[in-house]
């Protein structure tokens, strides 16, 4: 089987994948283009940071093209591939410890786009922009925990299974930090609610 | 029958579809039956689904990047521009590793080029912009430049065009975008296309478009960079990735509609004309190629939706110039102009003229907080600051709205 660059993009994973591993790691970056937004949003969640975002997810890219051997077939490479970055992005936030949260003056470094902007597009309704705002810095109040289960089951809608090998816990603390971290983010969104009055056309 | 509220781990199981089927149904009797665990379901729906969407993603022009420095790693070339990108540990530690295995890779290609003939004379390296040098690719840069060409005397036209009229010449893109989705969206079925020969594909969308249509054609096909699976979410075959991320791209479906494609084109395209419009030296064609891509396709977008008075028309009539200048604007017009700007804003008829209008809207709600701002308004003006700059698709605009807010910051910074 061989396909020209261009017709990479109508291969299946698993097809890429047999690919990758015959030696064409060139198929590999269609794997990347296909999973890179999703993998940069689990991985920037946790992290908070685009730079410690992007580092985390290069890292796991070059994981998961270390492991691609062991990738069970049949498996879908997205959830597989999630986990890679969950787990990267959790240790590097362990490592690290990088407690700088976004703040809205932050400049934005390349490619990042400042917590005051993520929600912008120009034809939403403003009511919404401003739910979402809100919505993103309940998020970012959160703890460390809560973020990373919350950004495991949100964004890059694990199992709770898949989530529960992710973190090394068993499925009964997931079930019950899960749902911790949802009141949490509840609370938080009831708490900055009020303050939040509409105060400019958006 | 359940007379208590279910515990907070099995309400959201059960949201989560991850409760046995027995304890499925009784947690679903109550839910049914108990308006404040509805509540709360659907404020932690809500809530959820604003957190798919408000994570803006960085622009395109991040990610090729990002996926140039990971194939550089994996296959341990690492590519010029991408070091910087590339964490120096793992990166030396990779390609070492890789260096070990590209014998072996470079015998099995070798053996698989015997067994499939010449095919891969015309197959792209990993990170290649443009192919060999075989005569194709040279007709395809000759064919790209034309399309360059072409298409920026389109825009530069309709530009003009469309602020006061509907514009004929968008016509070529408006025709481009109908024919996208032939030669981008595999069938259901097809789970193992067949290679199709990539120059019919390059052509076939231009035999349904004008001259214009099939230069950008020509352009998109040669800029040697395939649709992304984020980009064109109908692209992907069945059991992918994509498949499984369903829900959250669904999610922004649900509330993108059917403009999420030019949505996400739109936002791509607002970040990469900045960034083109400051490296303008030392550019290289592929970053040209984006740029105007991103151009192309956020004219394409943005034209066939016009309707009703535009900017030009609410601007001309509070005597306003296009882009805000507080040398020739008073701030009683601004506030004036404000319904109305804000109307044309809310209703997505700002178009291509959004970030003309976030900027004339930080102003008024700076007039109007004449001098002093809650953190709210502060957070507000900074915001539709920002996003002038980021959507201005002219260098005026994007370098009003950055002086607009360095002014703005560094006169109004909360004390903290």
């Amino acid at each position: 089987m061989t396909a020209a660059r261009s017709d990479r993009t109508q291969l299946a994973d698993d097809e890429l994948i047999r690919l990758v591993r015959a030696g064409e790691t060139d198929a590999f970056a269609e794997l990347v283009r296909r999973t890179r937004r999703d993998g940069y949003r689990l991985a920037r969640r946790i992290l908070r940071r685009h730079e410690d975002a992007d580092d985390a997810l290069q890292d796991s890219y070059v994981k998961a093209f270390r492991a691609l051997d062991r990738f069970e077939e049949g498996r879908a490479f997205g959830p597989w591939f999630a986990t890679i970055v969950a787990r990267t992005a959790l240790s590097a936030l362990r490592q690290e410890k990088r407690r700088a949260t976004a703040s809205l003056d932050d400049p934005a470094p390349e490619g990042n786009v400042p917590l005051a902007e993520r929600v912008a597009d120009p034809e939403q309704d403003p009511a919404l922009l401003e739910q979402w705002l809100l919505a993103e810095r309940a998020f970012e109040a959160l703890s460390d925990e809560h973020r990373a289960i919350l950004a495991l089951r949100v964004d890059a809608d694990l199992s709770y299974a898949d989530i529960a090998a992710t973190l090394g816990v068993p499925l009964g603390t997931v079930m019950s930090r899960l749902a911790r971290a949802r009141e949490a983010l509840l609370e938080e969104m009831r708490e900055l609610a009020p303050k939040r009055r509409m105060v400019d056309p958006r | 029958m359940m007379t208590n509220h279910p515990s907070p781990e099995d309400l959201f199981a059960y949201r989560d579809g991850e409760l046995e089927p027995e304890k499925r149904s009784l947690i679903e009797a109550h839910v049914l039956s108990c308006s404040a665990c509805l509540t709360r379901l659907d404020d932690m729906s809500d809530a959820e689904g604003m957190l798919r969407q408000g994570l803006q993603d960085p622009n395109e022009a991040y990610f090729e990047r990002m996926t140039e420095s990971v194939m550089g790693r994996v296959t341990g070339t690492a590519p010029a521009g991408a070091a910087a990108g590339a964490p120096a540990r793992a990166g030396s530690a990779e390609r070492q590793k890789s260096a070990g295995d590209e014998p072996k890779r470079a015998r099995e290609a070798e053996s698989r080029d015997e067994r499939a003939g010449r095919r891969s004379k015309f197959d792209d390296g990993p990170r290649s912009r443009a192919p060999g040098l075989p005569w194709p690719a040279i007709l395809s840069a000759a064919s790209a430049a034309a399309a360059v060409v072409v298409v920026v005397v389109m825009l530069v036209q309709r530009q003009d065009a469309w602020r006061h009229a509907p514009a004929p010449g968008v016509v070529g893109l408006e025709e481009k975008k109908k024919a996208e989705p032939l030669d981008v969206v595999a069938p259901e079925d097809q789970a193992v296309p067949a290679p199709a020969p990539t120059d019919a594909n390059r052509e076939q969308p231009a035999e349904g478009g004008t001259v214009a249509g099939a230069a950008k054609d020509e352009l998109l096909a040669k800029s040697a960079e395939p649709p992304t699976a984020a980009e064109q979410p109908s692209a992907a075959a069945p059991s992918l990735p994509s498949a499984d991320l369903a829900p959250v791209l669904s999610a922004k479906e649900d509330a993108a509609g059917s403009k999420r494609e030019g949505e996400i084109r739109t936002q791509s395209a607002a970040g990469a004309l900045p960034e083109a419009a400051e490296q303008k030296q030392g550019i290289d064609l592929g970053d040209r190629v984006d740029a105007l891509r991103a151009r192309a396709d956020a004219a394409a977008r943005f034209a066939p939706t016009r309707a009703g008075p535009g900017f030009a028309e609410v601007t001309g009539r509070y005597g306003l110039p296009l882009v805000y200048d507080p040398a020739r604007v008073p701030g009683s017009t601004l506030l004036r102009a404000e319904g109305d700007l804000r109307l044309l804003y809310q209703t997505g008829r700002a178009g291509d003229d959004s970030a003309r209008v976030r900027l004339y809207l930080a102003e008024a709600a700076r007039e109007r907080g004449a001098g002093s701002f809650d953190a709210e308004t502060f957070d507000a003006i900074v915001h539709h600051y920002r996003r002038a700059v980021e959507l201005a698709r002219d260098p005026e605009t994007a370098r009003m709205a950055r002086k607009r807010l360095e002014d703005f910051v560094s006169r109004n910074a909360p004390q903290e």
